[in-house]
């Protein structure tokens, strides 16, 4: 059942700027969405007293800002700033805030490595792929990887062969999927591992793995083939393959000063929608 | 110190003249008539001129009839006219020198209250309520700060119209003047304007509402300035014949300066029929000063007033607040439909729509209205964040626009608007 919330509490002139993340917020309730969406963010900047002073004057909560103080002044930690600063706001229910709660205390367990795997893989699944890649090689190649398992590894090689997929090179994706296949033994990965070598038209290997899984591991390969026969399928009714289709005819008719126009026409296209997923 | 301040005065402020209503209280509770207060010798004289004059030779601010010999045998610099000119803002040079209309006043004031004082053994003021014909709310303010700068702030001064005057003297006459409706026929300056008070009784607080017909097209001041008394009478015979008609009125009272002479007593005698008739200059004065007594003594909680600037509805938007669902004020009945309303920042949490809900205190019933938001912007859950704000375009039209304003730094506004009337 839908409600109205009241806010709370003016709009600041001058936001307040958490350093950790460069992230404003001028109200009560962006300030309680900041806690929500940037738990894993939250540290002792919560109980800095420029937070405290800014719910205060800028915000005009000068009870909730009392209770932060309190606990400022006590050595409190950042999970009582939470409950005390989500107390003060009918912005959460009661279980919502029991869900940040969890997540905070299992993202306060995680150890540093983990923290940073899954900072990775929030850019990568936001389709930040340079960032999320700088982030996996910095934990893959930084000074401090030794506490990563086999399994682990595996996975954030996974992870790299997906965005090197993603910009088409196919060569060096594959060759991450198969390590990281004999790494984390996940059919997840074997799976991307052949559509990797079929997109990059490995071809030979690609038959090879084939065979090999029809020996194998025969469910799996019905969900490839079914899954291929599909993408094939639906590849067909995009308009980017209808334009290639086109570019194609194009030259088999010998319609030069065409086919180059529209393929500097497909390139720019194609180059542009790069940039803007991979920013 | 409370002890000391004894005078309570109700002051009609008109363009033309003034009148004064004055009550001296004993004790905690005074049950006392206001007594009109004469600025002349001549007790009969109850208007003074809204008017100033300086003396050439002193430069001495005087008031009144001493003003007005002044002025007859041009020996100051008289200006008249104050309540327009201090509503428009205006100046005038006086002996090379600029004055303000708000100054004006306020040596006016000086000069009339200091006279009523000391005719009350230098007692200070209690309460002193102004009346006026119109009280916009710019008027109102302006007023405040002229009564501030003679050191009466607002615990001690109040403005109201004169409608708002009238219903007072109403409630303060026996009961049985007003035991149906109450009509008034009030002509001057402005014209005939016709006002009917009804009351609702059958639950506390009992409501005393106005209803306000403006006869000034049909009525015209120049009919009673230019002697045009046979049409005058006429005229005023047939349009108070259709007001009254088929009325519950108890009582019909008349004021105002063009009642003056005896063109409408024929008139006056026909309406008797079954209703009691009141003709009086001093009406809004005195109602002024009953007003000023009840809110010394009080003894008029039971009464809420509703003049026609009043809004006559609670009007109140369903949220989620301190932990609980509520009813969230916008606008209260009683409050002056120029500055009612109010402006709240709500988050919507899984809904498009806004529900309001209209409670008429004359009609006793309540009103759901739901404002469906078509094509709200798409965004998460609970970052749909609205600016919504209620105002009147008159006492019985309410609208609310509800303005989307983005949520910060993470979503930014599509500058969507939706707008809705709200039947009263």
């Amino acid at each position: 059942m839908g409600r109205v919330i009241v806010c709370e509490g003016n709009r600041a002139e001058r936001p307040y700027r958490f350093r950790s993340t460069g992230v404003s917020v001028y109200t009560f309730e962006e300030l309680c969405y900041y806690i929500c969406h940037y738990v894993e963010n939250i540290g002792d900047e919560l109980l800095d007293p420029a937070v405290a002073r800014f719910i205060a004057e800028d915000l005009g909560l000068k009870e909730c800002a009392a209770k932060l103080s309190r606990l400022i002044d006590v050595h409190a930690g950042a999970r009582d700033a939470i409950i005390a600063i989500l107390g003060c706001a009918d912005f959460l229910e009661p279980s919502e805030t029991a869900r940040v709660l969890s997540d905070f205390d299992m993202l306060n367990n995680l150890s540093e490595l983990q923290r940073k795997k899954r900072n990775a893989d929030k850019s990568l699944a936001a389709g930040r792929n340079r960032e999320a890649m700088h982030l996996y090689r910095d934990i893959l190649y930084g000074s401090d990887n030794s506490e990563i398992d086999s399994a682990e590894y595996g996975n954030i090689l996974h992870n790299m062969a997906i965005i090197h997929a993603r910009s088409g090179a196919f060569a060096t994706a594959a060759d991450e999927f198969r390590e990281a296949y004999a790494r984390n033994a996940d059919e997840r990965t074997l799976k991307q591992y052949i559509y990797a070598l079929k997109l990059g038209h490995f071809d030979d290997e690609f038959d090879r793995e084939i065979s090999a899984l029809s020996e194998t591991n025969r469910p799996l390969l019905d969900t490839i083939e079914n899954e291929l026969y599909y993408a094939t399928d639906s590849e067909e009714n995009t308009y980017d393959y209808h334009e290639y289709r086109k570019l194609s005819e194009l030259r088999e008719k010998g319609r030069v000063a065409e086919y180059y126009k529209m393929a500097d026409e497909m390139v720019t296209h194609l180059k542009n929608k790069y940039r803007a997923e991979n920013g | 110190m409370d002890e000391e301040r004894v005078l309570i005065i109700g002051f009609d402020l008109c363009d033309d003249y003034s009148q004064i209503s004055c009550l001296r209280r004993k004790n905690t509770v005074t049950n006392e008539e206001p007594e009109s207060v004469c600025m002349t010798p001549d007790k009969t004289k109850y208007l003074l001129p809204t008017a100033v004059c300086v003396r050439e030779n002193t430069k001495e601010w005087i008031i009144g009839e001493e003003a007005e010999r002044c002025r007859d045998r041009r020996a100051g610099e008289y200006v008249d006219k104050l309540l327009s000119r201090f509503e428009n803002s205006e100046k005038v040079t006086i002996y090379d020198t600029e004055i303000t209309a708000d100054v004006l006043i306020e040596r006016f004031f000086r000069k009339v209250l200091g006279i009523i004082r000391q005719r009350y053994q230098n007692s200070s003021i209690l309460q002193l309520v102004v009346t006026v014909p119109n009280c916009s709310p710019a008027l109102e303010d302006a007023l405040y700060e002229v009564f501030s700068r003679l050191g009466i702030e607002k615990d001690r001064v109040c403005i109201i119209n004169h409608t708002l005057a009238f219903m007072y003297y109403v409630v303060s006459q026996p009961r049985d003047q007003w035991v149906n409706d109450v009509a008034l026929f009030d002509y001057g300056p402005e014209g005939l304007h016709y006002y009917q008070l009804s009351f609702g009784r059958k639950t506390l607080p009992n409501t005393v509402v106005a209803e306000h017909i403006d006869l000034s097209d049909r009525i015209t001041y120049d009919m009673y300035s230019g002697h045009m008394s046979e049409r005058l009478t006429k005229g005023f015979e047939t349009e108070a014949n259709q007001a009254l008609h088929k009325k519950l009125i108890t009582s019909v009272f008349v004021a105002g300066r063009g009642f003056e002479g005896v063109w409408a007593d024929g008139v006056l005698r026909s309406l008797c029929m079954g209703r009691r008739v009141f003709k009086g200059q001093n009406l809004y004065a005195k109602g002024a000063c009953y007003a000023a007594r009840a809110k010394v003594q009080g003894g008029l909680e039971n009464y809420i007033f509703l003049p026609e600037d009043r809004i006559t509805s609670d009007i109140s938007l369903k949220a989620y607040a301190d932990g609980k669902e509520q009813m969230i004020p916008l606008a209260n009945v009683g409050e002056n439909w120029q500055k009612a309303g109010r402006t709240l920042r709500i988050l919507l949490d899984n809904t498009s729509e806004l529900e309001f809900l209209v409670s008429d205190c004359i009609r006793r019933d309540s009103v759901q209205e739901i404002v469906r938001l078509d094509s709200p912007v798409k965004r998460e859950n609970k970052t749909v964040r609205l600016e919504v704000t209620l105002r009147f375009e008159d006492r019985n039209m309410a609208i609310v626009k509800i303005k989307d304003t983005g949520f910060g730094d993470f979503y930014k506004t599509n500058y969507r608007v939706w707008e809705q009337i709200l039947k009263l």
